[in-house]
């Protein structure tokens, strides 16, 4: 009895320890040994790493740079032998990431919607043709995305989500000392982040995701400076309707000629020809006066009195004049009339939907700068202008009734009573 | 031919006797006579509300899809519906106004006292249910202000302890301020109210008929000889008419130079605007239990203002029996002092709910 329960006990013992090698044995397997010394050596590497879109999808230091994490000993672990490659050279760098971004069926593998041509675009890219000829000072992967803690665009920490773009770019673009040897401007993230561009305001301040940062004027992987004629190209891709009408107009072939840079020329903060790119990062708001004939209109700057240019220029400045002038009478004149307690909700309406797309349609076909065709937007405009206005004045004259009527009635009031009045007193 | 057909009608009705009695009719002279007029105005505006009532239903439909829509298309398209909405609406207020001062009046000359309870008893119900009107009505046009008025309104009822729930549920027809509690207060505005406030109306009249107009108390030991009258027919209906025409030509002032704004169409998604305030007869129970804390003692604080407020109420109702003495021909003086500190809580608590956000 004592001896079979010693063997008993001697079996389960034995077993114990064989589960617990096991364990220890699979354990010791799972430890990255580049982890466990280089967040002692480069603590910062290893931080940002595990942070990072690639630990998060469960890839480690090897399957980048090589080697095998298994080895506790330097050298084994890092042995050129098992594939070990170290860090990339700047040059080699596109490459590096394309072993497994120009994949696309590795790329499946964890994010099949992402593209695969961001390496081939990337030597088609200013920055690509400049490291071809050796020039190891130009923008890799890294330089946009990070080194160890790359994250998803679509992170606000990450450098390229929209917001951060900008400070990315500006990074080196705007540090006058690093573009030194660079025959271009340093003053676009200047420019860009300015309170009167509307895109960088609308990006940066109001946060819409929709606004155009760096990248999409200038492209992401293949950046490239679009050039003078390729600009309208670029802000039709949101502003559709203007760009179409300005891509078929006279303009287009006569901004080629000079060389400035389309959409970007009229509507930069300080258009002029001397300087025609000079502030063309900072996209400003345009107000009606930007077309015409005065000082402050774009128009001017190239075209001379009684030209034909000039003449069309004058005309859509006096339409729009007239029509602004009939829309603050057609605002207050409903103002006025509702304030008297008049019920006129249809007209304001009207005021607020049909007139506003009708002066955005006017607005959109200035840039066919063509006086015909603008003359025919601006009396649809005018009409549905002076239909609000008509029903106002219409209110106004009917107010104006109102009151006759109660002069009228109180005259046949105070009548009676009169009467009545006489009747009491003889009685 | 007037003669001819009064023949006509004698013959199958003694319409004599009628007749008769009402040129027998007198009306008490004395220095407070003029607050006679104020029960004629009430009356005289309560014919305005029928008729413009009555008009303006042939175009009002009913639905929180159509209501607000139909409104203005009274206000827009309709010949002088204009005009039949403003004069509704400054009628049904300055109908309130009267009804008051008539009630006021006929406190402080204590002429609730018996032999006219009855009188008295119809007139205070016609005075609540003129709230009902004015409840029921506020929310008729759908607009935004008197959604959300509603809503504040109703949900007051709804604190009332074991009731509450029950009747803010009967009024809304459900949980919320919906399409449905615009049927139950359109029902309620033309169907319920009018026909009960008409046999109110016609009981209070005819108790007025029967036991003439209460003189005050320091004219009851007057011989008769003494006594100043007026006879009613002419003297005392002409005046009224006179005053009637007056008041016609206010309302249409009123409704031509201040008109009543239809606002914005109720949204019950949106969040309610700044400022929403009851009708104006409300705002003193409004303000008031703006005023009281959340709790005072054990008990909720909107509660405790409910209950004073009912207090009040019983102690208006119950009056006639409360007031002994003015029933043996005195008037005490602390039912003066009541009546004032009513008025003053009542005027100070509008003007607040007026003057404060």
């Amino acid at each position: 009895m004592k001896i079979n329960t010693i063997k008993k006990q001697t079996a389960v013992f034995s077993l114990l320890c064989g589960l617990f090698l096991i364990a220890i044995t699979a354990t010791a397997g799972d430890v990255d040994n580049c982890i466990e010394c280089h967040s002692v050596l480069h603590e910062e590497i290893t931080e940002t790493f595990v942070q990072g879109v690639h630990a998060k999808s469960n890839l480690s230091c090897v399957d980048c740079h090589g080697g095998d994490a298994s080895k506790e000993d330097e050298d084994e672990a890092m042995d050129p032998k098992r594939g070990f490659v170290g860090v990339p050279a700047h040059a080699d760098q596109p490459n590096f990431c394309g072993k497994c971004h120009s994949d696309p069926v590795y790329m499946g593998n964890y994010n099949a919607s992402l593209p695969t041509d961001q390496v081939d675009k990337y030597w088609t890219s200013e920055h690509g043709l400049l490291l071809k000829k050796g020039d190891n000072k130009v923008a890799v992967c890294t330089g946009c995305h990070g080194v160890h803690g790359i994250l998803p665009p679509d992170l606000p920490k990450s450098k390229v989500f929209p917001v951060n773009v900008p400070a990315t770019c500006g990074a080196c673009h705007s540090d006058e000392e690093y573009m030194a040897e660079y025959d271009i401007p340093t003053h676009q993230y200047a420019q860009y982040v300015d309170s009167s561009n509307v895109h960088g305001f609308a990006l940066l301040h109001k946060r819409d995701l929709s606004a155009p940062a760096c990248n999409d004027c200038h492209g992401n992987h293949g950046a490239h400076p679009p050039g003078s004629e390729s600009v309208a190209l670029v802000c039709v891709q949101c502003h559709s309707f203007n760009g179409k009408l300005y891509l078929n107009s006279p303009h287009k072939e006569a901004f080629e000629g000079f060389e400035v840079p389309a959409c970007a020329f009229c509507h930069q903060i300080r258009p002029t020809l001397d300087d025609p790119h000079g502030s063309i990062h900072t996209i400003v708001s345009p107000t009606h006066k930007l077309a015409g004939t005065d000082e402050k209109a774009v128009c001017s700057q190239c075209h001379a009195e009684d030209e034909v240019g000039w003449n069309t220029a004058s005309a859509i400045s006096s339409w729009r004049d007239s029509l602004e002038y009939n829309l603050e009478a057609a605002h207050k004149l409903l103002e006025d009339v509702e304030q008297r307690g008049f019920e006129i909700s249809d007209a304001k309406w009207a005021l607020e939907n049909d007139v506003k797309q009708a002066k955005m349609k006017l607005r959109t076909m200035t840039h066919s700068f063509n006086m015909e065709k603008y003359q025919e937007s601006y009396m649809f405009a005018d009409s549905v202008l002076q239909a609000v206005l008509n029903e106002g004045y219409n209110a106004e004259a009917e107010l104006g009734g109102r009151y006759v009527y109660y002069v009228v009635i109180t005259i046949f009031i105070l009548l009676f009573a009169v009467l009545l009045a006489v009747k009491i007193k003889s009685l | 031919m007037i003669h001819n057909i009064l023949n006509w009608l004698e013959k199958r009705y003694k319409i004599d006797t009628i007749l008769h009695f009402s040129k027998e009719k007198t009306v008490p002279v004395h220095s407070g006579s003029v607050w006679y007029y104020f029960g004629g105005i009430t009356l005289f505006l309560f014919g305005v509300q029928v008729l413009t009532g009555l008009i303006l239903l042939f175009y009002y439909r009913v639905g929180a899809d159509a209501s607000f829509e139909s409104v203005k298309f009274i206000l827009t398209q309709v010949k002088f519906g204009w005009l039949l909405r403003n004069m509704h609406a400054w009628s049904a207020n300055l109908m309130v106004l009267a009804a008051m001062i008539h009630m006021a009046s006929v406190f402080f000359h204590s002429s609730y006292r018996k032999p006219r309870e009855l009188t008295w008893l119809t007139g205070v119900a016609m005075l609540f249910m003129l709230f009902a009107f004015g409840f029921s009505g506020y929310l008729l046009p759908w607009n935004e202000l008197a959604f959300f008025a509603t809503k504040v309104g109703t949900d007051s009822a709804g604190a009332i302890p074991l009731i509450g729930n029950f009747l803010l549920t009967l009024m809304r027809g459900g949980s919320d301020v919906t399409s449905a509690t615009l049927s139950r207060f359109f029902g309620l505005h033309i169907s319920v109210l009018p026909p009960l406030f008409t046999l109110l109306l016609g009981f209070h009249l005819f108790f007025v008929q029967m036991q003439g107009m209460s003189e005050p108390i320091s004219h009851e030991g007057q011989p008769k000889s003494e006594k100043k009258t007026m006879p009613f027919l002419p003297d005392f209906a002409l005046r009224d008419l006179l005053i009637w025409l007056i008041v016609l030509d206010v309302l249409i002032l009123l409704s031509v130079f201040y008109p009543w704004e239809l606002g914005v169409k109720a949204d019950p998604f949106a969040p309610a605007p700044a400022g929403i305030k009851p009708e104006w007869y409300f705002l003193f129970v409004f303000q008031l239990l703006k005023f009281l804390p959340a709790h005072i003692g054990p008990i909720e604080g909107e509660l405790f203002g409910l209950t004073l407020l009912g207090i009040g109420a019983a102690i208006v109702v119950f009056i006639p029996f409360l007031d002994k003495s003015s029933e043996i021909g005195k008037r005490n003086k602390w039912w003066d002092v009541i009546g004032i500190f009513g008025l003053l809580f009542f005027a100070v608590f509008t003007v607040l709910g007026f003057v404060l956000d």
